[in-house]
């Protein structure tokens, strides 16, 4: 019987779970994790008050017991014995494995400055962290990063009726999910509704003054608030991994299997540095998506599949004011030829990044009905991910920036992709982890039986 | 607000660009039951009647009805009021499509643009933000690059434009407003209002709803609307088949087809230009407009033995050699009527007048008017810049392109038949009403055409009575073509009904399969008055006097209900309706009689009252 | 895909473009008319002449329920149709770009992710189709796209030949 340990218990590690069980039901399978699994896609949601606080759990004893899962909550792995397949806890009790993940996730990335220890300075990373963002109830809000960390939260926030305002050190906003053109008209869009951004300011100290926060600029300038949520970037949380042999660069690399150099350890999500689709090099990306593809292909294989990764694709999606904004694959058009249509002035973005004549990347901003209210967006993911030959269609493109759905249709795409599993061969089962339990069957809106009726 | 209707108006000022939103008034939702006629109560509300229709005094309507936008089949219509440079009468001209429902999507159920921009601009809907936009780089442009070009500039690829060309540009007395690309609000030179404002198009992306009153109440009806479509020959077969074209055979054969402006009343080339001749060798598919089961819409292209001769090459941007059309009114004006009995060249023509901006009807008819003065010697090669005799095709295009831009002869033929046949001392060659041309019927060979096309409120046009469909086509009872007999009440109680159709928002081809029995539920439980087929007619009747009334006070009187007398007085010359001529003295009596009118054609006090109009 | 399951088949060249199964199914979700909120969307193909009514495939895959990070979307289990479980999801919109079809969308009103559910076994943009284009029976999926694809693609070359 193989000893399967999962660490930790984020979406990666989750999945990996549930594919191992799906795959082994005899296998043993440990998931240690430092808090209740949670998903941080839901923390916005949850500091907004529009979702109930189950909601923001993955697991539970009920989900442990039908995964068969011995679940270590509250501890975290301290050392690897890789030598000896033993992974040390941070209590003092150790486990042993046949196959572990590593799927411990990043933690946020707080700049050299003095005054991050004030209980009014807050991440936003895991469900304690918007606790005490609750507890507190601030009603002026300054978030320092304007990246999509910072920004995520941005609708939850006014919804509180918070005043929000940015402090971003970079000339531009979101510089890891679209260009300077599309950032800017984010920008702008959030200016018109009154939100503050400031760019290209560093913030050089924080000062609690016992009733809220003062930020001194680098400039010397000052900003008074009740609370600061940092959102300055994240790292990975591989600290534990120090002399247990295993090749590292900016995550823990693994092979398309998402196996690392030592074969009984795998890695996935946040923490891994695994294949990436476009490139066919190796690269971070710490986005959901890309966690449970890791998670699954993992699992699979730690359970004896033979499951090969294809890679991860970079793919981030924002509502910030009722602008909604994605992107997929590359993000920046420096050095690459790109194509698209622009109006700053109607809030409308459209971007394609192109390697020859296929799409390695793309953006969309506008509103709803441009963009999640559309097949469009969709649609330039499966071209990007296929990242299929588009031949003369290119052009057509080009010269008709909006008639996607052509090409897309065209391309040949939609074939492929429903001719393709992550998991070969294998068809997605529904029923992972979830609460409430789900109701058995969608039952029909009202409305069908009166247009069905004749 | 009654259901069905958004219950808010637009109202843009275009001098000062002012935008603003305003209730519609319920009062006259519920008795002018929609488009076409709380249109005109606005109009007739706002607008002198007197007014020079190019003059920033005149105001230009758009407007949906209480359907438009909802599952009932054909629910895709909208409306343009204004006053007509070709008619200087009310105008009330229609279009389906999509984007009559996109702007009840947007929330709006009527645009009133007001006075003239002093730059070209466009008017971008998009939900409840509005704003008017440069057109400066548009201007000049044809219709298909304007759609291309807008939707791009607004970022939604749903986006739908309706937009005038040079044409409107020009101010030619019939320019149409074509929205998507291919279907026009054409008659009666709505364009040119839109143009001699300053506007150049119109885009909307409407991403709201529209509600109803009885959820399952309309259900049922349209499920009975639909059903009843699909039993009837025309919409189920005939339409869908052959397009309105199918009855370029059955009016040819019937010896009612005018040919060479009205000299004979049948075509030698009609088979080469049928719809059955378009499916066997041209059809690509048939398109339907917003929500309509029937799909009479052609998209076809050039024969293989066109190509070449006839390069679609102002066919839109990657259709390939591929357009829409011709509908049978357009292919007897650009075919018959000028004698011509190519396809491909009708086409050709038809395409153009698309992307021009042009009523393709008045613009052949113009053009066989000219045909005839050429062969008479009227008009030289000099004055035309090129030979014009019936059948030239090559005239055919080269005048279409010179009338939108008003280039050398196009600037006589920008005005009409009548100001041209007036213009050079040949008022005969006008075929038509009030100013307006004939479309495809001869009045001679049909009585009830003829007293419809002269009592019709915006001019000589068929959609005002088609009562060839109870004369010959079977679709209810009459006397037959050739007797004057009843139509009087026939063409009246044609008038009332079509008018209340459009005003649903609905399409009037849907009165060939259902009529107000199968419309009243829908509208009831629409808007949750209670329609019946009755108030509805009589609703028809409320708009059609209120029309009346508005064009007797901007001028029209009795002697404006007329035909020409080539149409009076010139007996049919051959085929299976010689001899015959238009025995309108006969009919105009009972017509006034049936409308409880004056002998001299004016609306009763009485009459007035009873329709809440006095 | 089990071979038992029905999906929905398009035949491009029966459709007209009417939109009555837009006008459908935003009935369905809403009780109006708003075909914004359709999930079944019709494509127009002017330089083929043909239209063509696009909704979710159901894929084996599923990437956007994959994607879900409440398990919001589960599978149908007469259907196999993937359907978004409305009070579990928290509008948060990762199966609208994970899904590489464009056929996952956001309604602004709810704030909930919407997809295609086949209506339960009944789809309704099948009775409101007038010229059965859309229709619901057992086969592959993949069958009408890919060769509508390849007769769009045929086409694009054709037109081209010239030019090049």
């Amino acid at each position: 019987m193989t000893r399967h340990v999962i660490l930790g218990g984020g979406p990666a590690g989750i999945h990996a779970v549930e594919t191992i069980r799906q795959l082994d039901t005899e296998a043993d399978v440990t998931l240690v994790c430092d808090e209740a699994p949670c998903a941080r896609m839901v923390l916005p949601y949850h500091l907004a008050g529009t979702i109930a606080p189950g909601t923001l759990f993955t697991t539970d004893d009920a989900w442990a017991l039908e995964h068969q899962v011995a679940l270590e909550i509250g501890c975290r792995a301290h050392r690897i014995d890789a030598a000896a397949h033993r992974i040390e806890l941070d209590d003092g009790r150790s486990l042993d494995y046949d196959r572990l993940l590593v799927a411990t996730g990043s933690s946020p990335a707080r700049p050299p400055i003095e005054g991050l220890d004030s209980p009014r300075v807050v991440d936003m990373w895991t469900v304690a962290d918007a606790g005490t963002f609750l507890e507190q109830d601030p009603k002026d809000v300054v978030i320092v990063g304007a990246g999509f960390i910072g920004l995520v939260i941005l609708d939850a926030l006014i919804k509180r009726g918070c005043r929000v305002r940015f402090l971003e050190i970079a000339s531009v906003i979101l510089p890891r999910m679209l260009d300077a053109n599309a950032a800017g008209l984010i920008s702008a869009h959030l200016a018109n509704k009154g939100i503050e951004i400031l760019t290209g300011e560093a913030l050089s100290q924080i000062e609690d003054t016992g009733s809220g926060c003062r930020l001194t600029l680098a400039g010397g300038d000052t900003l008074d608030c009740d609370l600061v949520v940092m959102a300055t970037g994240i790292h990975a949380n591989r600290g534990f991994l120090e002399g247990a042999g295993i090749a590292t660069d900016a995550g823990i690399l693994v092979d398309d299997h998402l196996r690392t150099t030592d074969p009984a350890i795998f890695a996935a999500g946040d923490v891994a540095e695994g294949p990436d689709l476009l490139t066919g090099g190796h690269a971070v990306h710490a986005i959901q998506p890309t966690a449970i593809d890791h998670g699954r292909i993992a699992g699979a294989n730690m359970a004896g599949l033979d499951a090969a990764y294809s890679g991860s694709l970079a793919m981030n999606v924002l509502h910030t004011q009722a602008l909604e904004s994605c992107s997929f694959g590359r993000w920046s058009p420096e050095g690459m030829e790109s194509t698209g249509l622009s109006n700053p002035g109607a809030g409308i973005h459209r971007q394609y990044i192109w390697e020859d004549d296929r799409l390695v990347g793309g953006s969309l901003v506008g509103p709803t009905a441009a963009v999640s209210g559309a097949n469009d967006a969709g649609m330039l993911k499966g071209l990007v991910q296929t990242g299929i030959s588009l031949g003369t269609w290119k052009d057509y493109l080009k010269d008709h920036p909006l008639d996607l759905r052509r090409v897309y249709v065209a391309s040949g795409a939609p074939k492929a992709l429903l001719s393709s599993n992550l998991l070969t061969g294998r068809a997605s089962t529904g029923g992972g982890y979830r609460f409430p339990p789900r109701p058995p069957k969608r039952p029909r809106s009202t409305h069908h039986a009166v247009l069905v009726t004749r | 607000m009654l259901k069905g209707w958004t219950g808010t108006l637009l109202r843009v000022d275009l001098t000062n660009g002012n935008i603003e939103r305003e209730a519609v008034r319920e009062d006259w939702a519920r008795d002018f039951a929609g488009g076409r006629g709380i249109a005109a109560r606005y109009l007739s509300e706002e607008v002198d009647a007197r007014v020079d229709p190019l003059a920033p005094a005149n105001s230009i309507i758009f407007a949906t009805g209480p359907l438009t936008g909802t599952n009932s089949s054909t629910g895709a219509r909208y409306m343009v009021v204004t006053k007509g440079p070709l008619t200087n009468c009310m105008t009330t001209s229609n279009s389906g499509g999509l984007w009559g429902p996109e702007l009840k999507f947007a929330g709006y159920d009527l645009l009133i643009l007001e006075g003239r921009s002093p730059a070209p601009v466009y008017l971008w809907i998009h939900d409840e933000a509005v704003e008017l936009r440069s057109a400066e780089h548009l201007w000049g442009k044809g219709v298909f690059e304007t759609e291309d070009r807008v939707k791009e500039e607004t970022g939604f690829p749903d986006t739908r434009v309706t937009t005038i060309g040079p044409a409107g540009e020009n101010l030619v007395k019939y320019a149409a407003i074509v929205n998507d690309k291919f279907r026009a609000a054409g008659r009666s030179g709505v364009g040119a209002v839109m143009g001699s404002k300053n506007l150049k198009a119109i885009a909307v992306r409407g991403t709201g709803a529209v509600e109803v009153a009885d959820p399952a109440g309309l259900m049922q009806a349209q499920w009975a609307q639909k059903h009843a479509l699909t039993q009837a020959p025309l919409t189920s077969e005939g339409l869908p088949g052959y397009g309105t074209l199918a009855l370029m055979n059955v009016v040819n054969e019937h010896g009612a087809l005018p040919t060479r402006n009205f000299q004979q009343a049948q075509f030698e080339g009609a088979e080469e230009i049928s719809g059955e001749r378009l499916v066997e060798t041209r059809l690509q598919t048939n398109k339907a407009c917003f929500a309509c089961t029937i799909a009479c819409g052609r998209v076809s292209k050039v024969s293989e033995e066109g190509q070449g001769r006839y390069t679609l090459n102002t066919s839109p941007r990657n259709w390939r050699e591929a357009t829409e059309g011709p509908e049978y009114e357009n292919a007897w004006s650009l075919g018959a009527d000028c004698g011509i009995d190519d396809l491909d060249l009708i086409l050709k023509a038809n395409t153009l007048c698309n992307d021009l901006g042009l009523d393709p009807i008045t613009l052949g008819a113009t053009i066989a008017a000219a045909m005839e003065l050429y062969e008479d010697g009227v008009l030289t090669d000099k004055e035309v810049g090129m030979p014009l005799p019936f059948g030239s095709g090559e005239a055919l295009i080269a005048l279409t392109e010179k009338t939108a831009s008003r280039e050398g002869f196009g600037d006589l033929l920008a005005e009409g038949s009548k100001r041209m046949g007036d213009a050079l001392g040949r008022p005969d060659v006008f075929m038509g009403v009030k100013g307006q041309e004939f479309p495809a019927y001869d009045p001679r060979a049909i009585q009830g055409m003829g007293l419809g096309y002269a009592t019709s409120n915006r001019g000589a046009c068929h959609l005002r009575a088609y009562t060839i469909s109870a004369e010959m086509l079977g679709v209810g009872d009459a006397e037959g073509p050739e007797s004057p007999v009843g139509k009087g009440e026939l063409a009246a109680a044609f008038q009332n009904v079509s008018t209340a159709v459009d005003a649903t928002g609905l399409c009037l081809f849907l009165t060939f399969g259902v009529g107000l029995d199968e419309i009243a539920p829908l509208m009831a439980a629409a808007t949750g008055h209670p329609y019946t087929p009755a108030e509805l007619e009589l609703a028809g009747e409320r708009i059609w006097n209120l029309e009346r009334v508005w064009n007797m006070q901007a001028g029209i009187t009795a002697a404006d209900d007329t035909l020409p007398k080539r149409m009076l007085e010139q007996p049919i010359p051959a085929g299976p309706t010689k001899g015959q001529t238009s025995r309108l003295a006969e009919m105009l009596p009972d017509y006034y009689a049936a409308r409880g009118w004056s002998e001299d054609g004016h609306p009763s006090q009485e009459k007035l009252r009873a329709l809440g109009l006095g | 895909m089990t071979s038992a399951t029905r999906t929905l088949q398009i035949h491009p060249d029966r459709c007209t473009g009417c939109k009555q199964c837009e006008l459908a199914c935003s009935w369905v979700q809403t009780g109006t008319f708003q075909p914004s909120r359709s999930l079944i969307r019709v494509h127009v193909f002017d330089e083929e002449a043909s239209f063509a009514p696009y909704t979710c495939f159901q894929c084996d895959e599923a990437w956007c329920m994959q994607a879900c990070p409440v398990n919001a979307i589960d599978v149908e289990p007469d259907t196999q149709a993937k359907v978004v479980i409305d009070d579990v999801c928290v509008g948060c919109g990762l199966c609208v770009i994970a899904c590489p079809f464009g056929t996952m969308f956001f309604d602004r009103g709810s704030h909930t992710a919407e997809k295609c559910d086949l209506c339960a076994d009944d789809p309704a943009c099948v009775h409101a189709c007038p010229t059965a284009a859309i229709e619901y029976v057992e086969a592959d999926p993949v069958g009408w796209i890919s060769a509508f694809g390849e007769k769009v693609d045929a086409g694009r070359r054709d037109s081209l030949k010239g030019e090049l």
